[in-house]
């Protein structure tokens, strides 16, 4: 469904997405790994167009998002994207967070849109949330408010960006807990992560990224064996 | 010390009067310059955030005139530099009807529009550019993105310092006086030269420039209060 | 315009001086500067009260500056010329009536900002003072009066620029400092008022703009003493 081909970035001189082929099938949850500055996160912000590329086409079901002629806007509306940082929105209290897209893309009204929303934010488990504001709750609330947020139109794509980088190590578990179970109702999800244990029991496949270059792909089962690639070796220790 | 302070002498008929007249032209020059500026000031912003550069440099040397430029002399310009580029009848016409006035608010409203500007200007750049990324990743268009969240957080932003200037556009008023206008202080001065009740003239001005100063300060930090934007 | 700058252009820059009273120009920075000098002292101490312990220094403080915000300062200005004669009972220079303005309505501006400076060091500081068996005087003087005040450099030299628009009230009552003498140049000269005060605005504007470039490239400089600060902390 999503298919990178040839894909290459380059900021000025220096590349940092290297020819880049890969497929993603409808309902798949990939997890991108490696080391800083591999380009993990520049290829998952390609997705949505938050990055333009230089070479390559990605396409969304045949089509060529990058394309000139494609409405970035509409392409987003299909993608939901997660931050490290959330990005909540300060001057909105939770559920106009969650509700902002319907009232904005899809022209709702409140009225018509309240209902979606709030339901969005029970299905995160923050029902009782919806009327504090960003600041007032805590980093583990403000991410899963943030994925609400980004499924609230229904999208086809889920695109993560380190979500649960920012987090204490307390509240990292809620928020895996939440991706497990949206990856098992069969929305199509890119992961961006550190999280191993996430890594090996949730994803279908694994992406390892070094120095742009997409250069090991592989099934948990494999990508965690002793017969794994050699680099994925020496991230897989210097990360534990 | 002979004198002998009496407030009566000030504040009954004629005297009382023409204070009445100073505080509602002052109050006049204070709410329309706010009002200009602030219209002005919105308009200068959205001009500057265009990336053009011709339009950005003429709103950049517009609010360095006015940044750097005594307000007095400002007035001056207006007062003085404009009488000869209008025709004489023009002119007449505008000194029949008090002109005086006309030229104190265009001055003190451009010179708001260019600082309330800049506050404008710094509340967009406090924001953190993830907002925007952010915003554009729902699949806001650039104008959605401004308009639903951008510019709600930059006037949050803003709104302190622009409730600044507005204390010190109300004081700013004063310097009307320079030019003829009426307002409080002029009169507070007429009374003085009329009666020489200095103490009682410039008193009763004195105190009714602070007791609105008050209620803007008071004003100002309720709003501030209510409106301040909390970012963790 | 280079005609009235031929005629007028030293009067412009020192009034009638060498035959009469030193103005223009040179008056205007005189005023300023002595004004910033004079005001100085007085806004640290504002500022240390402020920031202090002391409840009544306190509540003195904040007094004065509120009520001194709350008025315009020509109303200061008509009250040190016209009224403080009367109470000390004899005549004062309008001069010293005009600086005496500023520097009442200036301490309680730059009060506020040494205040905020002081306000802006980290706890630590005055803490680690506490902790070495530092009193209070040593503890101000020798440890947060010269971070504080270092830090709001830019902010002293922009209320410099401040000080130089404000002393244009002077042609109010007849100081002959820049505008005072330019209006006298306009009253002679009546048909050209575009180029009089287009001159006199670009005086002030050449100043006082080359005084905010001096500001904010002080500001970069101390922001980023600043950082450098911030940086050896986090590495200890």
């Amino acid at each position: 469904m999503i298919e990178f081909d040839g894909v290459s970035k380059w900021y000025g001189a220096v590349r940092v997405l290297r020819n880049i082929s890969a497929k993603v099938e409808k309902g798949e949850t990939i997890v991108l790994c490696g080391p800083s500055g591999s380009g993990k996160s520049t290829l998952a912000r390609t997705v949505n167009r938050l990055e333009p590329i230089q070479e390559g086409t990605i396409k969304i079901d045949g089509t060529d998002i990058h394309a000139k002629s494609m409405n970035v806007n509409a392409l987003r509306t299909g993608i939901g994207f997660v931050f490290q940082q959330f990005n909540l929105f300060p001057h909105l209290s939770v559920v106009d967070n969650v509700m902002l897209p319907l009232q904005r893309i899809r022209q709702q009204s409140r009225k018509e849109a309240l209902p979606t929303a709030l339901l969005m934010l029970e299905r995160v488990g923050l029902a009782d949330k919806a009327n504090a504001l960003p600041a007032d709750i805590s980093g583990g609330q403000s991410q899963r408010v943030a994925i609400a947020r980004s499924l609230i139109l229904k999208p086809q794509v889920l695109i993560l960006d380190e979500p649960t980088s920012a987090l204490d190590p307390e509240m990292v578990g809620e928020v895996l807990k939440l991706l497990r179970e949206l990856s098992s109702e069969g929305i199509t999800m890119m992961c961006v992560t550190h999280e191993m244990g996430f890594a090996r029991e949730v994803s279908d496949r694994i992406w390892f990224l070094r120095n742009g270059e997409l250069t090991f792909e592989a099934k948990p089962d494999l990508f965690f064996s002793s017969n794994t690639h050699p680099d994925v070796r020496g991230f897989l220790s210097s990360i534990h | 010390m002979g004198y002998q302070l009496d407030f009566g002498k000030v504040l009954q008929g004629e005297y009382l009067e023409l204070i009445l007249q100073g505080v509602q032209t002052t109050m006049v020059l204070f709410v329309l310059s706010w009002i200009f500026g602030l219209v002005l000031a919105i308009v200068l912003t959205v001009v500057r955030a265009i990336e053009f550069r011709p339009t950005q440099l003429l709103v950049a040397a517009f609010v360095e005139y006015h940044r750097n430029v005594p307000v007095l002399i400002q007035l001056f310009v207006w007062y003085f530099g404009l009488a000869v580029v209008l025709p004489d009848v023009v002119n007449d016409y505008l000194n029949d009807i008090g002109a005086e006035i006309g030229y104190a608010i265009v001055a003190l409203a451009l010179n708001k529009a260019a600082y309330m500007s800049e506050d404008f200007r710094s509340g967009m750049r406090s924001i953190h550019p993830a907002q925007m990324e952010a915003a554009r990743s729902i699949g806001l268009t650039y104008l959605g993105a401004m308009r639903w969240v951008i510019l709600p957080q930059a006037w949050r932003l803003a709104l302190p310092a622009l409730l600044g200037q507005t204390l010190i556009l109300f004081k700013g008023t004063s310097l009307a006086a320079g030019i003829g206008v009426a307002e409080l202080s002029y009169q507070a001065r007429y009374i003085e030269e009329q009666s020489f009740r200095i103490f009682e003239a410039y008193g009763i001005a004195t105190a009714i420039y602070m007791l609105i100063s008050f209620a803007i300060m008071w004003l100002s930090s309720a709003l501030s209060k209510r409106f301040r934007l909390r970012v963790k | 315009m280079l005609e009235i700058l031929r005629e007028y252009g030293l009067m412009l820059l020192v009034g009638e001086y060498p035959h009469g009273k030193l103005g223009g120009l040179a008056l205007t920075l005189i005023i300023s500067i002595a004004s910033l000098v004079i005001t100085f002292p007085c806004a640290v101490m504002i500022a240390l009260a402020r920031t202090g312990q002391s409840r009544p220094f306190k509540a003195v403080a904040s007094g004065f500056v509120h009520c001194v915000r709350a008025v315009p300062l020509l109303m200061l200005i008509f009250w040190a010329y016209f009224a403080l004669p009367i109470v000390i009972g004899f005549p004062i220079d309008a001069t010293y009536t005009l600086i005496l303005a500023i520097v009442i309505y200036q301490a309680a501006y730059l009060g506020e900002i040494i205040a905020a400076g002081i306000e802006g060091l980290s706890k630590g500081q005055m803490e680690a003072a506490k902790a070495l068996g530092l009193g209070y005087i040593p503890t101000t003087f020798r440890v947060i009066l010269p971070q504080a005040l270092f830090n709001v450099i830019p902010g002293i030299v922009n209320q410099l620029t401040t000080i130089i628009k404000e002393s244009s009230l002077g042609s109010i009552i007849a100081v002959s400092e820049l505008s005072y003498v330019m209006l006298q140049v306009n009253s002679n000269e009546v048909t050209k008022p575009l180029q009089i005060f287009g001159i006199l605005a670009a005086t002030y504007f050449i100043l006082c703009f080359a005084l905010s470039q001096a500001t904010s490239w002080l500001e970069r400089g101390i922001a980023s003493k600043r950082t450098g600060r911030v940086v050896v902390e986090a590495v200890a």
